[in-house]
């Protein structure tokens, strides 16, 4: 924005009452200007400060009261520089045409956000961003895994050796590496007491540069919620031991939700070695802790997960390509218990296909696999079986009824005809979905099937002509057609798909895992997605009849492949026409 | 069930013996008569109308009928012949001041062509223009649908001139019809859907081989090709036994189709014959909307009932018989001789002698 | 025997399929059947077509007791060579399609069951031979005939129903 535009509109902004005079504007040293001017805001006089950065409008200009004083204190007015919280700036788009609109725009939201500042509802607009405020006041940080309940009660503080600490009300509500055993973990532990505040409860923080509470205050703003717990219980909770430090947790209802909490953290030092809450006396220290919100009901559904899907069990056969990315697809959506199954050790040749990349070769591509699992997804549960699946359901190291779900991706087709049939002889077996991809990018798919429900894997080979070759009828390339290219003599047969191919289908399989778990899908469709032919066709492929079907017949046609002679799951759906021979 | 797709292809597509309308020889022999009569009028038409002392109208050109949906099939030998539909639009509108009486405007087409072939006769939808072949009289034609075009009306619509020498003026109609928005209506649902389309077009060839096979074709006693269009418009669905790759099952879809006519059939008023009676109709979803059966009497329609009772129980005993020899046999019956029979040897898979050894039961 | 004799008698496979017997055919069979008190068992061997591109066989010839069988009121002995020559004749005639589908005798029981014998002769067909289909046995009985399959090299037999 040049110095004339600027300039233009501050006396048009004086000239329509927007900003009171005298207007000053100025350029800094980075390039950008300030701006001094005086605001009208209920009837007071606030001198401001509108900071434009040189690059102005590709953000939105800073605005700073300049006396602070005179306004007190105020939600959204960052009390050590002034910063004035107008809008948040996630989700706001700005017309870079025309700075001078942006301008306006900003002043005005200052006035409005000041105004509603002054007005009666203080503490409520404190109360909403109760954390933000929090967080000003700085301190310790505390891990939090304990998930928020409307009970008081104790938890446990522990010393992990990364000079972290840890808060959790058992050792199960920690992730996977951070359970006892763990060599993070110290053995000192510290008492600590969660205590959830009446709904209702409201105040206003602490400011950055006044005195944190005292242990007046502090037992004042939660003498309300103290007097609603059984005194029986009290006793318990706040029983004199060797408290000589401690942490208390303080729950405070977010407002307009009913499970969201805030967690303030308050540090004590007891001279007596006494709980503040359970005695009189004032020989208590208190200082501000940050809890760091890493407690599972917080995260899980903050990811974009589904709370739901969380304590779903998941078996995955086959930690390939489409394997490897569809555990990943697994974790992301909230699905905590995987199992991976594998006998496999990953090659070299396939380090640019698989989601491990080179930190898997040579590795069991099942152990690998949970390792990364659990290394980048705190909760994931991963248990890995590096053999044939063949072998670990014959040992008995899984029991297929226990998951609610099986996934195989094997792309071996001769190996999931066979476990279609045995699975479905299992009693009680669950849903299963089988996914594969075709060479050349030309599409991939997923298939749910259900025990005792007609339509499953075999039906794909089922042909209603049946001298035609066995092939798989969903498939997009002509059948009989031979695509494994041998890369470097025998045994390192490659099928030639790329990196994008696997994941496409891995994420195909995997919004049909959450339609399954969800039980959004009460049917058990066959999805394709169907990618270019180019490829295929330039290596001298031909595409079958299917592939040339459009994406919305496809779709329509989810259900279509069940085949009504099916020798697997036709034969115990069909009920034998009993002998009616007169 | 038999398969007899292959057999349904082969009485569909083959090129000696299929009952498609293929583009091949016939096919260009008809649209060279329908290029002759197209010259022959843009040549004659300006002479014929100075002649009366009227305005010069130069006529427009379409296409339409089963020439242009591509549902053609072969006449039957000794039936009417092969024909090709032409439209004939007129800028003219179809009353007011220096309307044409729609006979009027015949009479000058007719004239136009007056010794192009030695038939040329006024029928009431059309101009038909006969030609002769190898000594049968009427071997081939081609209708002529005259129009008041749209341009020229100010509803916009076309109207069709209908009327034949001796209607008296009030016989005589200008007729709203719409060809194209017919095609478009029939085909918009295939858009998308190749193979249901082509089934679309093999189900209405033999609906249409049926009918030329088990009716007479003098009047109306036979329900009207683009009758049994509507009825499939209503009534097809495609019809495949392996829905992945569309392996096509026309014996299935003909079943569901005849099925949905029988189930049609009810007892009704018919608005053109003033009387109560069980018939099927064949609504046209265009304009004017009528039932294209109006014109089949009550006798008509329990002859076309019957008959397509018994194609149903021809189609359900092909679909319940093991033998495909047997099932053809059956299908032959009411599709004609086109149709083809596969010798019991054709049918079996490949298999060894077997040899009887000696046994005791019990 | 209620079966009208003008209609096919279709059998039908759990796994789909059809085994059809014409009418003509089974009329033939149903003429030896054991009504009258004295009759003694007949039999033969059935040939026929397996249905290409379909799991349907349609049954088209069968061979009638000839001389060299030995024929009692409980048990029915077919002498191979004279039923040879007739499926070759067959076989022939048919362009090598006509092939041998299994065998058939009667029964004097009204809704019969393979006996012992039966079904020790029929599983030492089944082993006999290599074929790659199935065999069908049909037994007539006075109320009603009535049809096995099995596959070569197994000895489970599959009793077929019987559905209009």
């Amino acid at each position: 924005m040049t110095t004339e535009a600027l300039e233009a509109w501050l006396s048009v902004a004086t000239a329509t009452g927007l900003v009171l005079p005298p207007g000053e504007m100025q350029p800094d040293n980075d390039g950008g200007f300030r701006i001094t001017t005086t605001l009208a805001v209920a009837g007071l006089s606030v001198g401001i400060l509108i900071v434009l950065a040189h690059d102005f409008p590709k953000d939105a200009p800073l605005v700073l009261v300049q006396d602070s004083q005179l306004l007190g204190r105020l939600p959204h007015v960052f009390r050590n520089a002034g910063v004035v919280c107008y809008s948040t700036s996630e989700g706001l788009l700005l017309n870079r045409q025309q700075p001078e609109t942006v301008l306006t725009w900003a002043v005005k939201e200052t006035i409005r956000t000041l105004e509603e500042g002054l007005g009666t509802s203080q503490v409520a607009e404190f109360m909403r961003e109760l954390e933000v405020y929090w967080r000003q006041l700085g301190g310790p940080e505390v891990v939090n895994f304990y998930n928020p309940s409307s009970e008081a009660r104790t938890l446990t503080s522990y010393s992990a050796k990364d000079n972290l600490r840890w808060l959790a009300g058992a050792e199960q509500e920690m992730p996977p590496r951070h359970r006892a055993g763990n060599k993070l973990l110290t053995t000192i532990k510290e008492k600590a007491t969660y205590l959830p505040l009446l709904p209702g409860t409201a105040f206003i923080p602490p400011a950055p540069n006044e005195p944190f509470w005292t242990i007046d205050q502090l037992r004042e703003l939660v003498k309300p919620t103290l007097m609603a717990i059984p005194s029986k219980r009290r006793r318990q909770l706040f029983k004199s031991g060797r408290d000589w430090n401690g942490l208390l947790v303080l729950a405070v209802p977010l407002v307009g939700h009913k499970s969201h909490v805030t967690l303030l953290g308050i540090a004590y030092t007891s001279l007596k070695g006494v709980h503040p809450l359970g005695e009189r006396g004032s020989a208590f220290d208190l200082k501000p802790v940050q809890l760091l919100r890493w407690e599972r009901s917080y995260l899980l559904p903050r990811g974009g997960g589904k709370m739901s899907l969380t304590p779903k069990k998941v078996l995955v056969i086959g930690c390939g390509a489409i394997g490897g990315h569809l555990a990943h697809e697994l974790s992301q959506t909230g699905i905590l218990y995987l199992t991976l199954v594998d006998g496999d050790r990953l090659s070299i040749e396939n380090m640019h296909r698989h989601a491990l990349g080179m930190a898997g070769v040579g590795e069991y591509k099942a152990i690998a696999l949970r390792d990364e699992l659990q290394r980048k997804y705190l909760y994931a549960e991963v248990t890995a079986i590096a053999k044939p699946i063949e072998q670990a359901l014959d040992a008995g190291e899984i029991q297929p009824e226990s998951f609610d779900l099986v996934i195989a991706a094997t792309g071996e087709a001769t190996l999931e005809r066979y476990l279609n049939e045995r699975l479905r002889a299992i009693a009680g077996a669950p849903p299963v979905i089988y996914s594969w991809l075709e060479p050349y990018g030309i599409g991939g798919h997923a298939l749910l099937t259900r025990p005792h429900q007609a339509g499953c894997l075999e039906c794909l080979y089922t042909s209603p002509n049946p001298d035609a070759p066995l092939s798989n009828r969903a498939l997009f390339a002509a059948p009989d057609q031979q695509f494994s290219l041998a890369l470097s003599g025998c045994g390192s047969l490659h099928t030639p798909y790329a990196s994008l191919d696997a994941s496409q289908t891995a994420t195909l399989a995997a919004r049909l895992a959450v339609e399954a778990l969800t039980s959004s899908q009460p049917e058990s469709p066959l999805w394709s997605w169907k990618g270019s032919d180019r490829e295929l066709k330039a290596a001298g492929f031909k595409v079958g009849p299917r592939y040339k079907l459009t994406e919305e017949t496809l779709r329509r046609d989810a259900m279509r492949y069940i085949a009504p002679n099916c020798p697997v799951c036709a034969f115990d759906s069909n009920t034998n026409a009993a002998t009616n021979h007169e | 069930m038999a398969n007899v797709q292959t057999q349904f292809d082969t009485f569909h597509s083959d090129k000696k013996t299929g009952i498609r309308l293929g583009r091949f020889k016939k096919e260009k022999q008809l649209r060279d008569k329908r290029n002759v009569i197209r010259r022959r009028l843009k040549a004659n038409l300006p002479g014929v109308f100075a002649k009366y002392g009227e305005p010069n109208l130069v006529p427009k050109f379409k296409d339409q009928g089963s020439y242009k949906m591509n549902t053609g099939i072969k006449p039957l030998a000794g039936g009417s012949g092969y024909d090709i539909d032409q439209g004939v639009y007129f800028e003219t509108p179809k009353d007011g001041e220096g309307a044409y009486s729609p006979l009027t405007l015949k009479k000058r087409v007719e004239e136009a062509l007056n010794g192009l072939t030695d038939t040329i006769r006024i029928r009431r939808p059309c101009v038909t223009v006969f030609y002769k072949e190898n000594g049968v009289e009427e071997a081939y034609h081609v209708d002529l649908a005259i129009y008041s075009a749209r341009g020229s009306n100010s509803d916009g619509k076309d109207y069709l001139a209908v009327g034949r020498v001796g209607d008296s003026l009030s016989e005589q109609e200008w007729k709203v019809s719409d060809p194209a928005g017919l095609q478009h209506e029939l085909f918009r649902r295939f858009e998308d859907d190749t193979h249901g389309r082509q089934q679309f077009r093999r189900i209405m060839r033999f609906m249409k081989r049926w009918k030329d096979v088990n009716f007479s074709s003098a009047g109306n006693g036979a329900p009207r090709g683009i009758g049994l269009t509507l009825n499939a418009h209503y009534g097809f669905t495609p019809t495949y036994s392996d829905w992945l790759n569309r392996t096509r099952d026309d014996l299935g879809a003909l079943r569901k189709l005849v099925d949905d006519m029988l189930s049609r059939f009810s007892h009704q008023y018919r608005e053109k014959r003033q009387e109560w009676g069980r018939c099927l109709i064949a609504k046209l979803p265009v304009e004017p909307v009528s039932d294209v059966y109006e014109n089949m009497t009550l006798v008509q329609m329990t002859s076309f009932e019957t008959k397509l009772k018994d194609l149903k129980a021809a189609l359900d005993a092909a679909h319940e018989e093991s033998d495909p020899h047997e099932a053809c046999k059956g299908l032959q019956k009411v599709f004609g001789s086109d149709f083809p029979v596969p010798a019991k040897s054709d049918t079996a898979r490949k298999a060894a002698a077997g040899a009887a050894s000696s046994g005791l039961s019990g | 025997m209620n079966e009208p004799e003008q209609q096919d008698l279709v059998f039908y496979r759990s796994g789909g399929g059809r085994v059809k017997v014409p009418a003509a055919v089974l009329s033939v069979m149903q003429s030896y059947a054991q009504h009258d008190p004295v009759a003694t068992e007949a039999g033969g061997v059935m040939m026929g077509r397996y249905i290409a591109s379909s799991n349907d066989v349609v049954i088209d010839v069968v061979t009638e007791p000839m001389p060299g069988d030995r024929r009692t009121r409980y048990s029915f002995y077919r002498d191979k060579r004279r039923h040879q020559a007739a499926m070759d004749a067959a076989w022939e005639a048919s362009g090598h399609t006509c092939t041998y589908l299994g065998e058939w005798h009667t029964h004097p029981e009204e809704r019969p069951t393979p006996s012992e014998i039966d079904i020790k002769g029929w599983n030492r067909r089944l082993c006999q031979d290599q074929f790659d289909e199935e065999l069908f046995f049909l037994i007539i009985g006075t109320h009603e005939p009535r049809m096995w399959a099995a596959k070569s090299a197994t000895t489970t037999w599959e009793p077929l129903k019987i559905k209009k």
